[in-house]
């Protein structure tokens, strides 16, 4: 093992595996910058350009390029409140309001450093895992499955500080968004509205993009300035960010794990990571009043998670051929073209490719990291363009973000759609986050459901780790209420400080439920 | 009902509580195969959304006191986003890029985007000629260049172009 485990580590290093690793690097870079057009749509784009390479050499070209584009989303999502990639949603929350108090340069160092920790934690994890995942993610049956994917639903929606019962609203129909199009079992057309455009179902990007991206747009304009309202510290913040992620290293290990752990579940590896890191850097902390406000700790979680969980999602894609995501989905598809089958012999005659991934990871990290710093002054001046300058370039850059999902126009008129709903929402103080990710978990929900009581009946709702996760699911829903409960038994009353977590604000909170 | 917030607040769950009610509706007719786990999801959601608005017609609901984001100003929402100005602004700015939409629609990609980011840039903001027209070919060369010729993205040339049967691009 120790051989195979050194191979990888040299043939990273071979001319032209080294060349390619670079080029992806250069190229996610870009498209991680590029809010919208996110790693999945490259990854599919070059893969016709990897049937002349070898595996080593394809995996550092494509598994390179998408190792940047976990870190870089982030920068968006800090310098302009707009996700560079869907998966890096979670960082605005408190990235954001951390560039408009003048701190872009300590939200961005410590989003870098943690995405570095999260990514050889997670790259570690998928060396070390290997051996000891399989019997683990088989136990698990498909209404576990399905309760896990409820389980998400109910903790994001329970985060939405005070607003539970609109969070779980939002939920509801993000999860009825996912219905769109034909019925996978019966091929029944469902709120298609007869448009073959609605057969495929909604897509994820025009719908993150208008939620969240149209609405800071729209304040942009409102407010008439640049992003940053007040001047950015230069390095000293940028260093301030790096020693946070090792100060608060508690919740930057912990979210990493987290990451890791949950990109291993088939399904819940994609966006979801973020915002359950997010959830555990809110509860885990002892003041939570500066969570939404620009609070470092809410940075590094998702930071973290967001890269940890590649490594994740690759320990089941290599070992079961299950990719977790649509990314990994694709990269299964290069795993095919180099004619490598994902399975025991990933682990067994093929472990030393295995092992090179799990470098790609360590080494593209490393080096987009040390560019990020290099180049992170002038990646923060962009926050003191004036907003007229701004605006038209965030407007074409969603436009062709949304456009690229399917080609076709429709997922422009999808995006303002839900740019106005976002906006409703915004100013309402709906949560958000409870949408997308009922959109993201909808389908494969119905399929777990559909399968749980093909299989089981009913029976399903009375396996024990199903029990197990309904009673933290409602746990998470009755929470909230019972400690706001608690509070105005103690007499602190509703209007004392509470956090704003998940883009609903405290004051929204008081008095309804 | 007292303020804009609250009407708009209970206008917005009622729209949900449509929305719901027609998906529900619907999927009457569907098989339990199609229909369980609809059914499932939009009857809950339903209700919850039935119960939010008893609450806000009830005035149980407030606004949020902080605009989202905002460090330290803890500016009401039915005095500021939803202020005449405010609103006039944002309304603007939807206009633009609904005009976007349009001007890209018919005119292509690389030119559409080229000749709405230079209007918006001299109509919206009052920039100078020189910095819109800059603004308007870098957004040509940056769409053309870098999305067209190197992701090889399939834009079309605008439903306006084609009908004439013009082309603009770098390269035919």
């Amino acid at each position: 093992m120790l051989d195979a485990f050194l191979y990888g580590l040299v043939s990273v290093f071979q001319w032209p595996a080294f060349g390619l690793m670079l080029l992806g690097l250069a190229i996610g870079f870009a498209v991680g910058i590029l809010p919208g057009l996110g790693g999945a749509v490259t990854l599919a784009l070059m893969l016709p350009f990897t049937f002349a390479m070898t595996p080593v050499e394809a995996f550092a070209f494509l598994l390179g390029m998408l190792s940047v584009t976990a870190t870089t989303g982030d920068i968006t999502s800090v310098l302009f409140g707009v996700p560079g990639e869907a998966t890096t949603a979670a960082t605005i929350l408190d990235g954001y309001p951390m560039t408009k108090r003048g701190e872009a340069g300590r939200a961005l160092g410590a989003a870098l450093m943690s995405s570095l920790v999260g990514a050889l934690v997670g790259a570690f994890a998928l060396a070390a895992v290997i051996p000891i995942v399989q019997p683990l993610v088989l136990s698990l049956g498909t209404p576990e499955f399905f309760m896990l994917a409820m389980l998400g639903i109910a903790f994001v929606a329970s985060l939405s500080s005070g607003a539970v019962r609109r969070g779980l609203i939002a939920g509801g129909i993000g999860l009825s968004l996912s219905l769109v199009g034909l019925d996978p079992q019966s091929g029944t057309q469902r709120f298609t509205f007869g448009q073959l455009y609605f057969w495929e179902g909604v897509s994820l990007i025009p719908v993150t993009i208008g939620l969240f991206a149209i609405p800071e747009i729209i304040e942009l304009a409102v407010k008439g300035t640049s992003i940053a309202e007040r001047q950015v510290g230069k390095l000293g913040g940028v260093w301030q960010g790096v020693k946070d992620t090792f100060k608060y290293w508690g919740v930057t290990i912990r979210c990493s794990l987290l990451g890791t752990f949950v990109g291993m579940i088939p399904g819940l590896g994609g966006s979801i990571a973020q915002w359950l890191a997010y959830a555990h850097s809110v509860q885990t902390a002892s003041d939570k009043s500066r969570f939404g406000h620009g609070d470092v700790r809410g940075v590094l979680g998702p930071g973290a998670a967001n890269n940890s969980k590649e490594g994740g999602n690759l320990i089941t894609t290599v070992a079961f051929g299950i990719p977790s995501t649509v990314v990994m989905a694709i990269l299964l598809g290069a795993f095919l073209i180099q004619g490598l089958v994902p399975g025991p012999d990933m682990l067994t005659k093929n472990l030393h490719v295995t092992f090179s991934l799990v470098w790609i990871i360590v080494v593209t990290n490393i080096f987009t990291v040390a560019i990020c710093f290099l180049f992170l002054n002038q990646l923060v001046r962009i926050t003191y363009v004036r907003a007229s300058l701004l605006i038209p370039f965030l407007i074409m850059l969603i436009f062709i973000g949304a456009f690229t999902t399917n080609n076709t126009y429709m997922d422009l008129v999808v995006m303002l759609v839900f740019g106005a709903v976002g906006y409703a929402m915004v100013v309402l103080g709906w949560p958000r986050p409870p949408l997308v990710l009922g959109l993201v978990l909808g389908k494969l929900s119905e399929t777990y459901l559909y399968l749980s009581v093909g299989r089981y009946g009913w029976e399903w709702l009375t396996r024990p780790l199903v029990l197990v996760l309904m009673l933290i699911a409602a746990g998470a829903i009755f929470y909230p209420a019972f400690e706001a409960w608690r509070a105005r038994r103690r007499g602190g009353g509703p209007g004392g400080p509470r956090a704003t977590i998940l883009g609903t604000p405290a004051g929204a909170a008081e008095p309804q439920p | 009902m007292r303020t804009t917030w609250q009407r708009s607040e209970a206008l917005f769950t009622l729209f949900i509580i449509v929305v719901v009610a027609l998906a529900l509706y619907t999927s009457r007719g569907w098989s339990q195969r199609a229909g369980l786990f609809p059914w499932i999801v939009l009857t809950p959601t339903l209700l919850l959304a039935l119960w939010q608005l008893v609450d806000d017609v009830r005035g149980k609901t407030s606004p949020p006191t902080v605009v989202i984001g905002d460090e330290g100003e803890a500016t009401e929402l039915d005095t500021d986003l939803t202020s005449r100005d405010t609103a006039r602004r944002g309304g603007i700015l939807v206009a633009w890029i609904i005009g976007f939409f349009a001007i890209i629609w018919a005119l292509g990609w690389g030119v559409g985007g080229g000749l709405a980011s230079a209007a918006y840039l001299r109509l919206a903001w009052r920039e100078s000629w020189r910095v819109s027209i800059i603004y308007g070919v870098v957004t040509f060369l940056f769409i053309e260049i870098l999305f067209r010729e190197l992701l090889n993205i399939p834009f079309d040339e605008g439903a306006l172009l084609e009908a004439l049967g013009i082309t603009i691009r770098l390269r035919p």
